[in-house]
């Protein structure tokens, strides 16, 4: 629905004059024949006289504005069983007086406030008194007691407190320059008192330093517990919580969590996360969004969508000597107090996706305790990597009523009079939906009579309650029951159920189908919604024809431009990820032509790497480069640098490089990528052994194996020490790279095990992608050298068969290990014909032909195993030539030395062992400088080196040749007889003492 | 500074940057009459927004020797007083200290009142696109609900039926009804 254009108006606007003006059964029968006339109008005319009929019943804009009038005074007014004395301030909500006791019962003081809200009518007055009763029986002594909760006869709510003396808790640690340890202990009486009223199902909702006081004494009292729930009266729920503001300050929510904001579920997790803004502010003195003038409209934005900034990071300015001063230390003993463990319990809770931070305040209170105890605590740093990219799209989704609520913070929120008795209608919805959250809620308290038991109830078991629940209720308000199921689906969601959302989402689908048809705009972001949640949990099938579905839609309406396409091509483009490069390519290039109207969309790089992404392999890597070069400086421009997703551009970056041979290029941009993320996130973070590892695994396929393997190792470590084994993302790469370094050295053993393991993992996360295929290549290369022909047989054909299925181009390596197969089991004639099903991508300008001369050392290899020396040789030959013109040389070792052992037997075979040994010394040096002393490829080329020696009569350095050799091979299990025939043979030779040319 | 008069005849002319001194002049002369008003009074007292767009219009014109009409004149004003009483809420609600114009206490009940300064500036938005549509519409919604001149009092001045009034009233709050809908739907 939108707003009605000029012409729209005045084309409906004498039509509704005359509906206006008929009574009520000639207008059914005037509306009669204007169907028959012109039914589009007539739908239209309808629709206006229903909205008119909706103005009616709720009596919008009957009454008037607010009058403007002046206060009179208020003392020695009575409130309830209270007498007024004197104002003590203006609070956020109103304003607030002291009290005392009208009969004189008690001496103890109390502060009334007075909440700028009416509440007439509408159920308000007996929900407020409700609600307060059961904030009332909160009782602890860490929290200031509510003690009355009433309403006045002209509407104004009031609240009876415990009146508090002290101050608020972040002045009183600057004044008594409290350090760090004692801040903490403070904190954690805090967190006690949290504790306690989330077990009683509380949630306080609006936790900053002024609802903090400390006493002289130094005891620690929370106020204004669930305060903000209490006044979302008929407004929506969740936005209310942003009354509360400082005198005198604008409408800023520098406390709120991110779902607050965006509309999302407020839980437990949400007064986490304004805990962890708290203990930021203690621990550093700043606010994790910074601090300075911002309008609301910007804070809210940094709070939903900017990463936060570690608070050891943050002290690099200038208040860091106030800061530290303040708490009885320097500069750099604090950096480094707070760095490390610190920093990761505070950005713990301080994740956007509430499931990941601490789920209560007791569990963030125990591993603050294993901090100040010295132990290991749980909290883990966030990885980007990983980071859904499904939830900064479902963050986008939320993004819309971002604006709504800047308009209501603006404004300020009252559930004023007015809206109630206007807008109805969205008041019935409100508290539909609020009545039904609630009861979700609270559905145990009062029917379980053992509260321990109510308490374990699950949040799980508590959404299971409400997803049934939704089937049979809100028949009548469906547009809430929209909201809800998507509030449901993304709570869902956020536990991690990724089937369960998306059950709620495929109902919200329905929902809005039948509310809106088929073709209808409103169904797009509901489908993509179920797209999205499909990604990870449903049938990748199902998820695309939602998808399609969605694509249909705009299609019809000829949407081609909007956000809402551009995010539709990314879900499809990621969609098409693991099983057809070619569309995955294509919805990566049609976003990126979406977003290239919208330069400022957070999504914008995210669509230009995803293009970039794909383009490697499919042999484009020259257009990979400039892309994301692209998204580098779209990155920076947007997020500044180091941002976090600079890290990962670097490393695609060194990606597109290495595929283009630029070797020092890539080695460059690789550093950098980790640079990047250790400048950022600190040496142990996820995101900074991600590009560890692909820096190892770089260096590992260029020769520098000893450095590559160090990098990997360390980074497979700390990977598995921060995530579960079975993780379905960092495990098996992880596993994969390490698994690779080990048998490329001629660790073959310990190498398989990993590679085994990445291969069970991928089988159960990822069947059926190309990911999958990758790995059961490598596992089948490392067999072919333990000689399990059979096995490695299988898992090529299996691999060959995902490959074919979702349009993945034959790697080298699958031929390769074809051909080598064919000629270990003594078909060497075939191998020619199997090395023909890899294409190497057409040359690119400028670059060395890497796959071309990889298939010409093949072919060499080939040529030799079926006797013909001559081919071999000169095979070889061209592609030493070309090696060691080219300035990659260094980088391709693992080539040269392939090629030099080819050449080498391939002349001694033509009988010029003088030719041969240059070539055979060269092949074992480069062997020797890379590979592990027990690898049965440093023994194969020594053999080569030996049979050479004893061709030129220096029978001694053969038989240490030999010696070498064969304690290599002794020390496997299990090796190919490739490897063992020719020691066999050299061994043999040896025994012999025959100096004459070996037999072909 | 040109005169007021002047003024309206270049806004009704088309010029914008005219109806924008327009309206920062009016707005000034009303806020400060509203003011005087409010403290010659004192205490609990209510202010008429007719009165005081009466009595405004009637201080001025008498300031100029050629003025326009009232009823010309009130359309400016009601406009400008729709703004005046938006930011009034808006100042309630921001609390400011020893701000003339206060909330209310315990002893008033405001039914069927707009407390809210946010509903206000949504309608006021509502209201700035039925501006666009239908600049009649959007003048009567000024009068009657900002200004609170009553039915008959707008036909008067607009120089139409009270039955007429009261259609336009309708066809005005159907639209607004449905721009606020179309904005409270996320």
């Amino acid at each position: 629905m939108s707003t009605l254009s000029p012409d729209q108006w005045s084309l409906l606007n004498t039509y509704l004059d005359k509906a206006l003006t008929l009574s009520e059964t000639d207008r059914a029968q005037w509306l009669d024949a204007l169907r028959n006339e012109n039914a589009g109008v007539a739908r239209q005319v309808e629709e206006l006289l229903k909205e008119h009929k909706a103005v009616r019943k709720e009596g919008f804009m009957e009454g008037t504005p607010i009058s403007m009038q002046d206060v009179p005074g208020l003392a020695g007014q009575a409130v309830g069983a209270y007498r007024l004395v004197a104002a003590i301030g203006q609070g956020g909500m109103g304003t607030v007086w002291l009290a005392e006791r009208s009969d004189g019962r008690f001496e103890r003081k109390a502060a009334v406030k007075f909440l700028s809200t009416s509440l007439i009518g509408g159920g308000g007055e007996e929900r407020f008194k409700r609600e307060g009763a059961i904030l009332g029986r909160l009782s602890h002594s860490n929290i200031a007691e509510l003690m009355d909760a009433g309403v006045s006869s002209a509407g104004q709510p009031y609240l009876v407190l415990e009146y508090v003396e002290g101050e608020p808790i972040d002045v009183y640690c600057d004044t008594h320059k409290l350090d760090v340890r004692a801040r903490i202990r403070l904190f954690l009486g805090v967190l006690e008192a949290i504790a306690h009223a989330h077990a009683n199902l509380i949630i306080h909702r609006d936790i900053k330093p002024t609802n903090v006081m400390v006493s002289k004494e130094g005891s620690v009292k929370l106020l204004d517990f669930g305060i903000a729930k209490l006044l979302e009266g008929e407004g929506q729920p969740g936005a209310a919580t942003f009354i509360t503001q400082e005198a005198g300050s604008a409408f800023t929510p520098l406390f709120a969590a991110p779902e607050q904001l965006t509309g999302g579920a407020v839980t437990t997790a949400t007064d986490v996360y304004e805990l962890s803004v708290l203990l930021y502010v203690l621990l550093t003195g700043r606010h994790p969004v910074g601090s300075g003038a911002r309008s609301a409209a910007e804070v809210l934005k940094a709070i939903v969508e900017a990463e936060v900034p570690r608070p050891s990071a943050t002290l690099a300015s200038a208040s860091v000597d106030l800061a530290a001063q303040n708490r009885g230390t320097t500069p750099d003993k604090l950096r480094r107090q707070l760095s490390g463990d610190l920093d990761a319990i505070v950005l713990k809770g301080l994740r956007k996706d509430p499931s990941q931070r601490y789920v209560t305040a007791e569990a963030f209170a125990e591993d603050l305790r294993r901090y100040v105890a010295g132990e290991a605590v749980i909290a883990q740093p966030e990885s980007s990597w990983y980071r859904t990219k499904k939830f900064l799209l479902r963050q986008r989704w939320a993004v819309a009523s971002v604006a709504s609520v800047v308009l209501a913070l603006a404004a300020g929120l009252s559930a004023a009079l007015w809206q109630a008795h206007v807008a109805k209608n969205e008041s019935r919805v409100a508290k539909a939906m609020e009545g039904f959250l609630e009861d979700i809620f609270r559905a145990n308290t009062s029917s379980q009579d053992d509260p321990v038991k109510a308490r374990q109830t699950t949040a799980r078991e508590l959404l299971d309650i409400g997803s049934r629940k939704i089937d049979q209720e809100m028949r009548d308000v469906p547009e809430a029951k929209l909201r809800i199921l998507s509030t449901l689906g993304s709570m869902y969601s956020d536990l991690g159920l990724g089937e369960q959302s998306a059950t709620l989402r495929r109902k919200r689908v329905d929902l809005a189908r039948s509310l809106y048809g088929s073709n209808s705009l409103e169904l797009v972001e509901p489908l993509i919604q179920l797209g999205g949640a499909m990604h990870t949990s449903g049938s990748m099938t199902e998820g695309e024809q939602v998808l399609l579905e969605a694509k249909r839609i705009l299609d019809e309406h000829h949407d081609l431009t909007s956000e809402q396409r551009g995010d539709l091509d990314i879900m499809l483009a990621q969609h098409y990820e693991s099983s057809d490069l070619k569309m995955a390519v294509e919805y990566g290039r049609q976003a990126v032509e979406v977003y290239r109207r919208y330069p400022k969309a957070r999504m914008a790089p995210e669509a230009l790497y995803e293009e970039a992404l794909m383009l490697p392999m499919l042999g484009r890597s020259r257009e990979a480069e400039p892309l994301l070069k692209e998204a580098i400086q779209l990155s920076i421009k947007i997020d500044g640098d180091p941002n976090i997703s600079l890290a990962r551009f670097y490393a695609y970056i060194g990606q597109a490089q290495q595929d283009l041979t630029e070797f020092a290029a890539a080695d460059e941009s690789l550093r950098k990528a980790l640079d990047a993320a250790r400048k950022l996130n600190g040496e142990d973070h996820v995101d900074t052994l991600e590009t560890e590892l692909r820096l190892g695994a770089f260096l590992i396929a260029t020769s520098r194996t000893a450095e590559g393997l160090g990098h990997t190792a360390r980074a497979k470590d700390i990977l598995l020490r921060t995530h579960r084994d079975e993780d379905p993302f960092f495990a098996p790469q992880a596993y994969l790279e390490y698994g690779r370094g080990l048998a490329n050295v001629g660790r073959w053993e310990e190498g398989l095990g990993y590679v085994e393991k990445a291969v069970e993992n991928r089988r159960k996360n990822r069947p059926g992608t190309r990911y999958l295929a990758q790995m059961l290549y490598l596992q089948a290369y490392i067999l072919i050298d333990m000689g399990r022909y059979s096995e490695a047989s299988r898992l090529i054909d299996e691999a060959d068969v995902i490959a074919k299925k979702t349009n993945y181009p034959t790697p080298y390596m699958a031929a390769d290990e074809r051909a080598r197969l064919l000629i270990a089991t003594g078909r060497s004639g075939e191998a020619d014909a199997a090395l023909d099903a890899f294409h190497p991508p057409p040359p690119v300008q400028g670059t060395l032909e890497l796959d071309s001369l990889r298939v010409q050392v093949s072919r060499a290899e080939n040529a030799f195993a079926r006797g013909d020396a001559e081919n071999a040789r000169r095979l070889a030959a061209q592609v030493l030539e070309e090696l060691s013109n080219s300035a990659a040389r260094d980088y391709l070792k693992w080539l040269e030395a392939r090629a030099a052992l080819v050449q080498g037997l391939a002349n001694l075979q033509l009988g010029h062992p003088s030719d041969a040994l240059p070539l055979l010394q060269r092949a074992v040096a480069l062997r020797q400088s890379m590979l592990d002393a027990t690898s049965p490829l440093l023994a194969l080329a020594r053999i080569g080196l030996a049979n050479c020696y004893l061709d030129l009569g220096e029978s001694d350095k053969a038989q240490a040749l030999s010696d070498a050799a064969a304690k290599a091979m002794a020390s496997h299990h299990e090796v190919g007889n490739q490897y063992l025939k020719p020691l066999k043979d050299l061994q043999a030779r040896l025994r012999r003492g025959s100096f004459s040319r070996r037999a072909g | 500074m040109p005169t007021l008069s002047s003024l309206i005849i270049a806004a009704e002319a088309g010029d914008s940057s005219a109806t924008e001194t327009l309206f920062s002049a009016l707005y000034k002369e009303l806020h400060r009459m509203a003011k005087r008003e409010l403290a010659r009074r004192g205490g609990d007292v209510t202010l008429s927004v007719t009165t005081l767009l009466h009595e405004a219009y009637l201080d001025m014109a008498s300031r100029e020797s050629v003025f326009p009409d009232q009823n010309r004149f009130m359309g400016y004003a009601a406009r400008v007083m729709r703004g005046l009483i938006i930011d009034h809420a808006r100042n309630r609600q921001a609390q400011k200290r020893g701000g003339q114009f206060e909330i209310t206490s315990l002893n008033n009940s405001h039914v069927g009142d707009v407390a809210d300064e946010g509903e206000l500036t949504r309608i006021s938005e509502a209201l700035d696109k039925l501006a666009k549509v239908d600049s009649e519409l959007a003048e009567l919604v000024d009068l009657k609900f900002f200004c609170g001149f009553s039915f008959a009092e707008v036909a008067v001045m607009r120089n139409l039926s009270e039955r007429t009034v009261q259609r336009k009233w309708e066809k005005a709050r159907i639209y607004l009804h449905r721009e606020l809908r179309t904005d409270l739907r996320l």
